[in-house]
């Protein structure tokens, strides 16, 4: 009797055993997105370069999350990155729902301190980042003869804000090739640039977009000088890499390194992250699913609509690398980048030692 | 090119594409009606979507469609409100509400709504015209035209202070000054922002535009404890808005020339050409005492100009790939993920993608203008509404637009901040519109001027095109001034025999 009322009142307690355990196994196989929504953060206003790699990026994300979950994209633009890192780094929960495409403007924007910087990049949870091929370097048919002639008149440089990576080889290129140059910036954008361009306003820009390039070689208004990248582009096989042309004169040292500090790796580009804090697994999955997505044969096709056929995905381990040796720049390098810019009229800007 | 038309027309007319276009209408007119919710965001979130259709012609007909009305309907909460439903439409409410209050809502909508549609059509049409001179015309403008174009449309404050002209210079000052907080690209330095990353992208317009115009008309209206509108009235007006426009059909003309000019000059920004428009009016036309009181040519002038402008937006876009502003960057990169290239194919093999665009433009705006037309009734009643139906909803809608611009909480400090200026100019008799004006064109002014200065000293100012524009502004300011004391000599006649 006793061994009856102990087996019937332990049948219950069996039950709801069973149920936890077959709750908790189901639970475990169901996977963490299933059913949520991420909230993608977008560091820069519609249009432009970190909009078209975000979007591109948050298409097809969702599509190898386990769970699928649904995705809403959010535009945070302003101070070139810097609210939406503030508001990332601050703000938002480490609980893997909200992640953030971020660009090399926010790193380059924390190299240069000041007291609005509440972030800091090399505490983010890379997911992986997208990197379009370097620029190259476009000279106007006409402004060709005044180029390396410093008796004549300057060929005229032009960009939004005089920093930008590309200009350290302009820089370099006037101080160790006697490139005869001079720069103007203050241009809004690359729609004024191109625009500057075409009308003879300017001589000189660098653009990624290798289909702009090809417009204009086609229509006769510039030619291409260099590339910042390492090694030669494939589509632009004939063009030169800046250290083929310094040749022998390249720099070494202190110089030099100044050149890399501030021309930055070229995988410096476009990254994704998520917040400090968030867990391991979730940030593997994100990783697991961005390697995933990049080798969608529609995201290559679409990728090279927007960046041309030289743009490659890059993985989170090497962005964080990329990132932590940008951010490292030795106080030196930094002082020799801050006289050039003050020797070739370029704005100077407020540097963090 | 009359068989890449007609190709271009039967693309655009085959059923999809209708039905994308008639969407692309009610979405953009929804974002136009709708305060603070600008076409760009509207546009970047439908893009994923869009990117998947394969027909470049359905993708014309749906975002060409939607961009091409977002400034028909926005003419709505601009009149009836006093709330600027797009940026393009601020100039509209310093005549269209007015005319609401006095009871004249009905004809002001119609004759905004009918003088988009003709401005729509004349953008088209300098589209279509400029076809053969597209290149040229879009280089024909570098940094010092565009200055003195800025200088041009600055001037205008004079034009727009009406009585009290101390007042509307310094006004236009305080805009100007307005327009330069932010991050300064030249010089990396922080002007006016106070260490706070906020700042750095400077004061968004459509926060100047809702506080200065928005909240102090509410607080006028929940004083009078009254109706927007003195008289409940609609009929007799609707048609004569319609009358309006075609017996102003020489201004219409005029203020869509400008507003397709401002259009294919990719920098001006596309909230500029209501402006010009309006202040080339109160600049131009007898009887100007109405001005800013409820004149219908004012409306005109704005409306005809910001529709015209779409069309204009597209002569860069197609040319050379180069946007004429925001929401044409993500047309743009719509059409080069279905395979539109901008540049000298669409003069050759895309011809017919081009006259797609036209076709679509035309289209358009004329349902855009019968869906309006339509609405216009049943929407003019909040007009007649009593103040405490109409207040809280109102209040509600701009504090709602203004978190919609940057979804940040010092966007409604801003606002506040801004509602407090703008109940102080209009209880003090300080003009409003030219403190808008130097905000729209402060900052333009300040980097064009540095553009030029820069890149060519001071031989910028022998450049034939400089010289011809200085000249006019010359004697632009000249005729105003005239005609201001021809028109003070004559009110002093008439006084004067009475």
């Amino acid at each position: 009797m006793r061994k009856k009322l102990l087996t019937s009142n332990l049948i219950p307690y069996f039950t709801v055993c069973l149920l936890a355990l077959t709750s908790s196994l189901f639970a475990a196989d169901q996977p963490f997105y299933e059913g949520k929504t991420i909230r993608f953060i977008i560091a820069s206003g519609p249009g432009g370069g970190t909009d078209t790699a975000g979007r591109l990026v948050a298409r097809f994300l969702p599509k190898y999350l386990p769970g699928n979950p649904k995705l809403i994209v959010q535009n945070m633009p302003g101070g070139g990155g810097t609210i939406a890192n503030n508001y990332f780094a601050n703000e938002v929960k480490p609980d893997g729902l909200t992640i953030m495409q971020d660009s090399s403007s926010g790193v380059a924007n924390f190299v240069r301190g000041g007291p609005t910087i509440k972030y800091d990049p090399r505490k983010l949870k890379l997911i992986g980042g997208v990197a379009r091929p370097g620029s190259l370097l476009l000279i106007r048919n006409d402004a060709q003869a005044r180029f390396t002639n410093r008796s004549a008149k300057p060929v005229v440089v032009g960009d939004t804000d005089g920093i930008r990576n590309w200009i350290a080889m302009t820089v370099w290129g006037a101080e160790y090739l006697g490139w005869n140059l001079r720069w103007i910036y203050g241009y809004p954008g690359s729609r004024e640039l191109q625009l500057a361009i075409r009308q003879g306003e300017i001589d000189m820009w660098a653009t990624q977009n290798a289909k702009l390039v090809n417009d204009l070689k086609r229509e006769g208004v510039a030619q291409v000088v260099v590339t910042e990248e390492d090694h030669r582009r494939e589509d632009f096989p004939d063009v030169p890499t800046f250290i083929e042309l310094l040749g022998a004169k390249k720099p070494t040292g202190l110089a030099w390194q100044a050149y890399v500090a501030w021309a930055g790796a070229p995988e410096l580009d476009k990254f994704l992250v998520a917040p400090e804090g968030t867990p391991d697994h979730l940030v593997k999955s994100l990783r697991d699913a961005f390697n995933k997505a990049m080798k969608d044969p529609e995201v290559d096709k679409e990728g090279d609509k927007f960046f041309g056929d030289g743009w490659k995905p890059i993985s989170a381990e090497k962005m964080e690398a990329v990132i932590r040796d940008h951010i490292a720049i030795p106080k030196e390098a930094k002082d020799l980048i801050t006289k050039m810019r003050q020797k070739y009229g370029l704005p100077v800007g407020e540097t963090k030692s | 090119m009359i068989e890449a038309a007609m190709e271009g027309l039967a693309g655009v007319l085959q059923p999809e594409a209708l039905m994308f276009m008639c969407l692309g209408v009610l979405i953009g007119s929804l974002v136009g009606f709708l305060p603070g919710i600008g076409g760009p965001s509207t546009l970047a979130i439908m893009l994923p979507f869009v990117m998947t259709m394969k027909d470049p012609l359905l993708v014309i007909a749906l975002l060409v469609g939607m961009d091409a009305v977002g400034n028909t309907a926005s003419a709505f909460t601009s009149i009836l409100i006093s709330v600027p439903g797009s940026s393009g439409s601020q100039a509209t409410i310093l005549d269209g509400h007015p005319m609401a209050k006095n009871g004249e809502a009905a004809r002001a909508l119609s004759a905004s709504f009918v003088a988009s549609l003709l401005g729509g059509l004349f953008g088209a049409l300098v589209l279509f015209a400029s076809l053969p001179a597209l290149r040229p015309l879009v280089l024909s403008f570098s940094s010092p035209e565009f200055f003195i174009l800025t200088l041009w449309g600055i001037s205008m404050v004079g034009v727009l202070s009406g009585n009290a002209p101390i007042k509307g210079i310094l006004a236009g000052i305080l805009g100007v000054l307005i327009g330069t907080v932010g991050l300064d690209a030249k010089s990396g330095i922080e002007r006016f922002s106070f260490n706070v990353s906020y700042f750095w992208e400077g004061i968004d317009l459509v926060l100047v535009a809702l506080g200065i115009f928005g909240i102090p008309e509410v607080i006028d209206l929940a004083g009078r404890k009254g109706a927007i509108a003195k008289a409940e009235e609609f009929g007799r007006g609707y048609i004569q808005g319609i009358v309006d426009c075609f017996r102003h059909w020489w201004l219409l003309l005029r203020t869509s020339i400008i507003g397709a000019w401002v259009g294919f000059l990719p920098g001006l920004g596309s909230s500029v050409a209501d402006w010009f428009a309006y202040a080339h009016a109160v600049q131009t036309e007898k009887n100007r005492e109405r001005f800013g009181k409820g004149d219908v040519r004012g409306v005109i002038a704005s409306e005809g100009s910001n529709n015209a402008k779409e069309g204009g937006d597209y002569i860069p876009t197609l040319a050379f790939g180069i946007p004429g502003g925001t929401s044409t960057a993500l047309v743009l990169t719509a059409f080069v993920a279905v395979g539109i290239k901008p540049g000298p194919d669409m003069l050759t093999s895309q011809l017919n993608l081009t006259f797609a665009v036209i076709w679509t433009l035309v289209i358009a705006n004329i349902l855009a203008t019968a869906l309006c037309m339509i609405f216009a009734r049943p929407i003019t009643r909040v007009c007649f509404l009593p103040f405490y139906a109409v207040v809280p909803p109102i209040v509600a809608f701009i504090f709602i637009g203004a978190f919609a611009a940057n979804f940040h909480s010092y966007d409604l400090t801003a606002l506040m901040i801004f509602s407090l200026l703008g109940f102080f100019m209009r209880r003090y008799g300080w003009p409003r519109a030219p403190l808008v004006l130097g905000v729209v064109l402060g900052d333009k002014m300040e980097l064009y001027l540095w553009l030029s200065y820069t890149r060519y000293g001071l031989e910028w100012l022998a450049r034939p095109m400089v010289i011809a524009l200085i000249a006019l502004l010359l004697a632009s300011i000249a005729y105003s001034i005239l005609t201001g004391r021809k028109h003070r000599r004559d009110v002093e006649g008439s006084l004067a025999k009475a």
